[in-house]
């Protein structure tokens, strides 16, 4: 799944670049692909038996080349939740809303923000949500995935009216009211390339 | 764009280091596959000092290394932070049995990357403490002390931290005297113009011409007053007169003097400076035990300069005359 999901990260890239440029320093999309091309090359060349252990090499790998503080918030998305777990072959529904809520609280915490900061937390955060109600509503790993996509797009959409509290944006004030956190804007990509991923050979 | 002696911009922070090295290579090397140095030799049986952060600010942090200075440095890209891998390399290469002091400016980069390093270099059996330099008066207001960013102020940290790590203390008491000593300096800066990242068409921050900024970061963050030019005296009053009551430093006090340029700023300017923050010292009843211009961390060729109080006990009087030396300084000076 994470191949796909990064080879649409790297086909994106120009994407993120541009939605950077307005509330950052437009590199965004790059650090992001370079983020991702390491993981596909990382991804490619070994054998996993241990579903966690590709996780948090997918955020170790993004901390180590992506640099700065994106680099460890993204790099935490996946690696939260998934380092000092006890291996397993296969994770089910509950085992991965665990893994995106661990990375919720520590995002929230060492990145110190909420929700209407405009940040990538404002994508996280319904997404989450989704993923609990689904798994409450018992629903399988396909549609799950999907209502975390969406989630993550109404996510992306509210964070445009948000002024910027934390990070590079904070700076812009009013300025940055109009446009998504570009954050928010990669992570509806990677939700996308997973919901995708699952609803095509997950069924 | 500034002409800057670089070749490909993807590779100055390598090509520097190699520059770095083939100077003093006798005492530093890098580390196998990072923007990581070390000492060639290291005393065994004391603590390791760490300090690292964005390239682009030199001679820090690239030249703070050495005799009662850190035992590693982790050199970031241009203006952004180490990666967790090479802060991990540098500690390991640091480390002897006795833990790893960290200490770099309280920046969001530096702190996750830092704080990630310190995790996995947990997770391998070594002990870190961690020191932030938030010297800047400008960045916050005394409530939101941790909110500072750090700047010039480095210089007496990182002075202070090498300083307990030679003499031997342990990890507890290495980490007491450098939070003492980051507890007492406070600086502030005022930019003329910008810097620019090496390869970058524009500048990393705007500044019209006939402006300047005072209490500006060092990668351009804002600060609290811009205006037009003024005197040197009156740019220095201003400065002083929103340094001294931050801590405060009173009359009684006694004092080391930094006065920072940022990177195009003269030597002339700068003692200029320094001429004026000296009487006004004086007038005040503040006691200068020791003063130092120059460039020590800077922003390119980024205009402007700071002024940084280090406010002594005896305890910290110690600790920064202890001999030293790195590329960047050396109290080892035989003056007569």
């Amino acid at each position: 799944m994470f191949l796909y999901v990064a080879r649409t990260v790297v086909a994106q890239r120009e994407m993120l670049c541009e939605a950077d440029r307005h509330v950052g320093d437009g590199d965004h999309g790059i650090s992001m692909a370079n983020g991702f091309e390491a993981v596909a090359k990382e991804l490619e060349t070994h054998e996993y038996n241990d579903v966690y252990l590709v996780f948090s090499t997918v955020g170790r790998t993004m901390m180590k080349v992506m640099g700065g503080a994106s680099g460890i918030i993204f790099g935490l998305l996946f690696y939260a939740g998934a380092r000092n777990m006890a291996a397993k072959a296969e994770i089910d529904e509950t085992d991965v809303a665990a893994i995106f809520e661990k990375a919720l609280v520590e995002i929230e915490t060492k990145g110190g923000a909420k929700p209407g900061d405009k940040t990538l937390v404002d994508g996280l955060a319904p997404v989450v949500q989704a993923m609990r109600d689904s798994v409450v509503g018992r629903l399988a790993f396909p549609a799950m995935l999907r209502a975390a996509c969406d989630a993550a797009g109404q996510g992306l959409q509210a964070s445009k009216q948000y002024v910027a509290k934390v990070g590079k944006a904070k700076t812009l004030g009013e300025r940055a009211i109009g446009y998504p956190d570009a954050g928010c804007v990669s992570l509806s990509v990677i939700m996308r390339a997973m919901s995708d991923w699952a609803n095509t050979f997950c069924i | 764009m500034t002409k800057k002696a670089i070749n490909d911009a993807k590779n100055v922070v390598q090509e520097a280091v190699d520059g770095f090295l083939g100077t003093y290579g006798e005492y530093f090397h890098q580390l196998a596959a990072v923007t990581a140095i070390a000492k060639n030799h290291m005393d065994p049986d004391k603590v390791g000092l760490v300090i690292g952060g964005g390239s682009g600010h030199e001679p820090i942090f690239l030249e703070y290394i050495g005799r009662g200075y850190a035992d590693a440095v982790a050199l970031g890209q241009i203006f952004a932070a180490p990666s967790p891998d090479i802060i991990l390399a540098a500690t390991k290469a640091a480390d002897r049995g006795r833990g790893v002091l960290y200490v770099y400016g309280n920046y969001a980069g530096d702190n996750l990357n830092f704080e990630m390093a310190a995790e996995l270099a947990d997770l391998e059996g070594m002990r870190t403490e961690t020191v932030r330099v938030m010297d800047d008066v400008a960045a916050a207001p005394p409530e939101r002390m941790n909110d500072r960013r750090g700047i010039a102020g480095d210089f007496y940290v990182i002075k202070i931290a090498g300083a307990v790590c030679d003499a031997g203390l342990d990890l507890k008491e290495v980490k007491r005297v450098t939070v003492k000593a980051r507890d007492n300096v406070r600086s502030m800066g005022v930019a003329f113009s910008p810097g620019t990242i090496p390869g970058a068409s524009k500048a990393a921050f705007e500044l019209p011409e006939d402006e300047i900024e005072i209490g500006m970061g060092l990668h351009g963050e804002p600060g609290v007053r811009r205006g037009k030019m003024q005197p040197a005296n009156d740019l220095v009053d201003q400065m002083l007169e929103l340094i001294l009551p931050d801590k405060p430093i009173v009359e009684g006090d006694e004092v080391c003097v930094l006065v920072n340029g940022f990177g195009a700023t003269t030597r002339l300017e700068l003692w200029i400076v320094m001429r004026r923050a000296l009487s006004l010292l004086a007038e005040k009843g503040i006691k200068v035990y020791h003063s130092l211009a120059g460039n020590f961390a800077t922003c390119q060729e980024m205009a402007g300069f700071s002024i940084t109080l280090f406010r002594l006990d005896e305890e910290l009087k110690e600790y920064f005359d202890w001999p030293a030396w790195c590329p960047a300084y050396t109290n080892q000076q035989n003056r007569e």
